[in-house]
């Protein structure tokens, strides 16, 4: 099996805004347009940094059972699909993650500084995004369900970590 | 080879090695990423007690688990995590020595609870708490 990006089946390409009317879906459709093109800009995202291409990277080493030499899970297309989407969402001039995968079969996103500050959001195949970081002796963590938009409880965490 | 009598039960002050076989656990600074300590779905955690064991004989082990990766695609053995049964039970867990034929050192780091963000924190902390051992080229 290869994963498969182009025929993703979690799309939440549709624009997010609470607005019904046919300018708020037409300006949040712009905004939407505008964050996917600037996602490849050198600059502003993550594409030309090379973190699709890792995620895609650590999906495929993960795809069949026991790819830790332990009997791990192997990474669904629905994890996959949904860190991609999640990877997507990350508001532009966020600083770039490490994409991994994980034992149960969960794709993380891993936002560094030190091993006492550290962030790591996990993609389930449900699409929840399980998260914990670390800040010394202190600890934030919880679960939100992905729905399109980077929770702001997880963008908070990460800017914490990146804090000067 | 390696034979042992009887094992006695994992004491406080033992070493417990968790190989690694996935390039992408281990940071750039030689530290350990959190994804090393995840537990499978069974929350049985594999480890290999250092009681007794040479250098060599530890990374003996450590090959079988590099080699069940290749059976599948190319893998090598990049190291080890060692983490003291200490740093376990700071965390409320324990080590369970569990020998099995290929490896009577065979341990599990049990007591995991089921939610995934705890288990992501206590995995932070045994990684954070680890040293890694790079395994040398031959």
């Amino acid at each position: 099996m290869n994963f498969d990006t182009a025929n993703a089946r979690v799309d939440f390409r549709a624009p997010a805004t609470q607005g019904a009317s046919e300018v708020a879906l037409f300006v949040a459709a712009q905004l939407q347009a505008n964050r996917l093109h600037f996602q490849s800009s050198y600059t502003f995202g993550c594409k030309s940094r090379g973190v699709f291409d890792d995620l895609f990277a650590a999906a495929e080493s993960a795809r069949e059972a026991g790819w830790d030499g332990y009997g791990a899970e192997p990474v669904s297309q629905d994890a996959y699909d949904y860190a991609y989407r999640f990877l997507e969402s990350l508001p532009l001039g966020t600083p770039s993650p490490v994409v991994t995968a994980e034992p149960d079969g969960q794709l993380a996103f891993e936002w560094y500084a030190s091993p006492y500050r550290t962030l790591s959001v996990s993609v389930s195949r449900e699409g929840d995004l399980h998260y914990s970081a670390l800040f010394g002796p202190s600890n934030a963590r919880g679960t939100e369900v992905f729905l399109g938009e980077a929770p702001k409880p997880i963008l908070d965490l990460i800017r914490r970590v990146h804090a000067a | 080879m390696i034979a042992f009598g009887p094992l006695p039960q994992v004491a406080a002050d033992e070493l417990l090695a968790r190989f690694v076989a996935v390039e992408k656990w281990i940071r750039a600074d030689n530290t350990i990423r959190q994804d090393a300590f995840i537990p499978p779905r069974d929350l049985n955690l594999s480890v290999t007690r250092h009681r007794l064991l040479s250098e060599e004989q530890l990374w003996e082990i450590g090959q079988t688990v590099a080699n069940a990766v290749s059976q599948k695609q190319p893998a090598r053995l990049f190291g080890r995590a060692d983490v003291s049964v200490a740093a376990v039970a700071k965390t409320a867990l324990r080590a369970e020595a569990v020998p099995v034929a290929a490896n009577p050192n065979h341990a599990h780091i049990i007591g995991w609870p089921q939610d995934k963000p705890k288990q992501k924190f206590i995995a932070q902390q045994l990684a954070a708490a680890a040293t890694f051992v790079a395994k040398k080229p031959l």
